[in-house]
């Protein structure tokens, strides 16, 4: 009896063959689809693959020119490889695992430009924001309105308008110089004066009385003395005229004081000199440097720009905590009961669905072929859906350095139990100032021009975050002097005299509404010295000039107030002159009257 | 039709001369069939049996009758399985077994797939040397008597029909 039943056996290898023939034709073009819709879905924009090519054999899959677009920039790649290949582990792809031993990725780049859009077709936007993907959003808008708000962006443009716009002429002008109202205030108080005096000389009635008193030294003289009534008569009219001497002297001794007091009020000089240097200290605290609190200039510079960095970070950490969740700490039950029957669970050897036990790298910082940029190669280990299973967290080590460049990568990033940490540390050295894509600033000196090394660490736990960064800025540039015209010449040069200046920013969570946000710099306090130092000089000398100016003004006004004033002082001192000569001719006539008698 | 058909070809089984060997081996395989629960395994086993020239009707008929005690033998082959599976010294095979990559599928670590499974391989020889003497009672004495009976008749001549259909043809 034939044992063996071949038809079936036939129709059985025909059917494994025919599927064996389906997947060398189709499934590479199957699994690079796969791979694109789940990147695309991970990057949230366009994911390219040129190459795709698996092997049945020993389970590799090579993939060349792999690009994910930056959902940021759509004309700029997230990531750029050239080739990456790894074998995967049979075994554990039949129980839905993806296990990988050695995974090597070369040629990676990142930000490198794209010739089209890498905007995927528009779809509804998902609300599945990460925790700390909501909880920075609100903090953030708090953060930017708070540096927007920043005393020192008014007090900046107020510092740049004032340089721009510095007119001496145009500055006492807008002023209004109290020096000279009050001189023509004083002025007209003499014009006053001097008319009063005149009023008061004028409505004197002396000529009447110098008559009077003429007439009765007169009538003395020629009295005659034959009886006692005659005596009596004559002793009364020697009384009248003592009484109307003393009335002239009176009146002379006013005449006295007005002619005195004439003669002296014509110094105008000396009674606005009080009030010209209050002008000149008036003007002179326009152009003073406005109160800056120092701080406020990094905070103004590098603020937005530090809290958007720490935003991206978070993004591509989200990004990890979304396919590398949390360990449990739920225990594993060993045995588990059924309807039918008990499974006994044995010593398994549990694969996470995907483990990539090492991970080589290695790429350039350079965004195309031609930039210079820092080669570096590294080490990620137990990368894993189920970082628990696998034991052990995932490391990350980067290095690399070219003539004057240094690159140095760690990251630790520990999702074994529920309390995990992330931890990543940047250490770049030698860099040009152009990768911090400081806009260029007036009040910035040419930090493009700078040599940049940057420290910095990311620590990220349930709790919160702590991100910091120590930006070093060495041997900067100077700014051509030549190619920049006016007063903003002053600020260039002020800019200048920094060659060097270090940023340490940190950016931190201690519940979900705050975001606490700190940046300190010596800039602050090198900028502020040179300011001042620079500011006091052109202060002091258009102090100088201010004074000179409103002085010029206020004698100007002066010499035409007194030119104007003179004919009418002379005019009232002639008066007076004459009033106190007839008085002097009368007072003697009776003086020698009195004599006689 | 499907309950028609297989019984049209347990009929056949019993009044054809069918090798009695044949029809015994594809019953006593088929019993395995309808004592495992597990879908995976009874497939391995149903490729097994197709593979092997044994009596595929038998077997079917041995997977009808043997699925339907099983429920009331579980318990049973819990009993069974859980002692299989705790012997000591197999615990490094059990082990080897479970990291191998499709053994797994067979769910060979549940107590009752194990107890079935080792039931229904004791079961074997047994099943096929009773299977076989029933079966040749069955043709020696009781063959002639049950061809007789109408239902016999009309499932006889139906098959006879469409054995004529396919010669015409």
């Amino acid at each position: 009896m034939k044992i063996i039943r071949w038809s079936f056996l036939l129709t059985t290898i025909i059917i494994i063959a025919l599927v064996a023939i389906f997947n060398i034709l189709f499934f590479d073009k199957i699994l690079k689809k796969v791979i694109i819709s789940t990147g695309q879905v991970a990057v949230g924009a366009k994911v390219e693959i040129d190459y795709l090519k698996t092997s049945f054999k020993n389970c590799s899959v090579v993939i060349n020119g792999f690009r994910a677009a930056d959902k940021n920039n759509y004309f700029k790649n997230l990531v750029d490889i050239e080739k990456a290949r790894f074998d995967v582990r049979f075994a554990p792809l039949l129980r839905k695992k993806v296990v990988i031993d050695e995974m090597s990725i070369d040629g990676l780049r990142w930000q490198t430009d794209r010739k089209t859009s890498g905007e995927l077709p528009k779809k509804k936007k998902s609300n599945q924001e990460s925790k700390f993907a909501k909880m920075f959003k609100s903090a953030k808008e708090k953060t930017v309105a708070e540096f927007n708000d920043l005393p020192s962006v008014e007090t900046f443009n107020k510092i740049q308008d004032q340089i721009k716009n510095f007119d001496i002429n145009k500055l006492i002008e807008d002023s209004g110089l109290s020096s000279i109202k009050e001189v023509e205030k004083v002025s007209a108080d003499l014009q006053n004066k001097y008319k009063s005096y005149q009023d008061k000389v004028n409505n004197f009635n002396y000529e009447e009385k110098i008559n009077k008193a003429k007439a009765l030294v007169d009538d003395i003289s020629k009295s005659k003395f034959g009886s006692l009534a005659d005596i009596a008569n004559s002793a009364k009219k020697v009384n009248e005229l003592k009484t109307m001497k003393k009335e002239f002297d009176d009146i002379l001794t006013e005449l006295n004081n007005a002619k005195k007091d004439v003669n002296a009020t014509i110094d105008v000089t000396k009674q606005i000199k009080n009030t010209v240097t209050k002008d000149v200290n008036m003007i002179c605290e326009k152009i003073s440097i406005p109160t800056l609190n120092t701080k406020n200039i990094s905070q103004m510079i590098f603020g937005t720009k530090w809290v958007n960095r720490v935003e991206k970070i978070l993004y591509y950490i989200s990004i990890i905590k979304q396919y590398i969740p949390e360990g449990s700490d739920e225990e594993v039950k060993e045995v588990k009961q059924r309807a039918l029957g008990r499974d006994i669970i044995f010593r398994e050897k549990l694969y996470p669905s995907l483990l990539i036990s090492l991970m080589k790298l290695s790429g350039t910082t350079a965004k195309t072929k031609e930039e210079q940029g820092i080669d570096f190669s590294g080490l990620i280990k137990n990368i894993s859906s189920s970082p628990s299973l696998v034991g052990a967290p995932i490391t990350l080590e980067l290095n690399g350095n070219n003539a004057t460049q240094k690159l140095a990568v760690n990251g630790l990033f520990d999702h074994r139990t529920k309390d995990s940490k992330d931890n990543i540390k940047v250490e770049l050295t030698g860099l040009s100032g152009t990768i911090l894509n400081i806009e260029p600033n007036d009040y910035l000196p040419l930090v493009d021009t700078a040599k940049v090394n940057v420290a910095g660490t990311f620590d990220l736990n349930n709790s919160g975050f702590l991100c910091s960064a120590d930006i070093a800025f060495r041997d900067i540039k100077e700014k051509t002097l030549n190619s920049i015209e006016g007063n903003l010449k002053y600020l260039a040069q002020i800019t200048n005299s920094i060659k060097s200046f270090d940023v340490k920013l940190t950016a931190q969570t201690q519940d979900s509404e705050n975001l606490d946000v700190k940046i300190n710099s010596d800039i602050d306090k090198k900028l502020y010295d040179a300011m001042s130092k620079m500011f006091s000089a052109k202060v002091n000398e258009a102090k100088d000039k201010i004074r000179q100016k409103v002085n010029e003004l206020a004698q100007a006004k002066v010499k035409e107030i007194e030119k104007s004033l003179q004919g009418q002082k002379d005019e009232v001192l002639k008066q007076i002159n004459e009033k106190i000569g007839a008085i002097d001719n009368v007072e003697k006539i009776i003086g020698d009257a009195l004599k006689k008698r | 039709m499907f309950f028609l058909k297989l019984l049209k070809q347990i009929v056949v089984i019993f009044q054809t001369d069918i090798s009695p060997n044949q029809v015994a081996w594809g019953f006593a395989l088929g019993a395995i069939l309808g004592l495992v629960p597990n879908m995976f395994m009874k497939l391995v086993l149903f490729i097994v049996i197709m593979m092997f020239r044994v009596n595929v009707s038998a077997a079917f008929l041995a997977w009808a009758v043997y699925e339907i005690l099983s429920f009331a033998l579980d318990p049973l082959f819990d009993v069974v399985g859980f002692y299989i599976l705790n012997i000591g010294s197999l615990n490094g095979f059990y082990t080897w077994l479970y990291n191998l990559p499709v053994v797994p599928f067979t769910k060979f670590n549940n107590t009752v797939v194990m107890g079935s499974l080792i039931v229904g391989i004791i079961l074997i020889i047994p099943n096929m040397l009773i299977a076989k003497k029933l079966l040749v009672y069955y043709r020696t004495h009781l063959r002639d008597k049950v061809s007789k009976w109408k239902i016999v008749k009309i499932l006889s001549a139906t098959i006879l029909g469409a054995n004529v259909i396919k010669i015409v043809k």
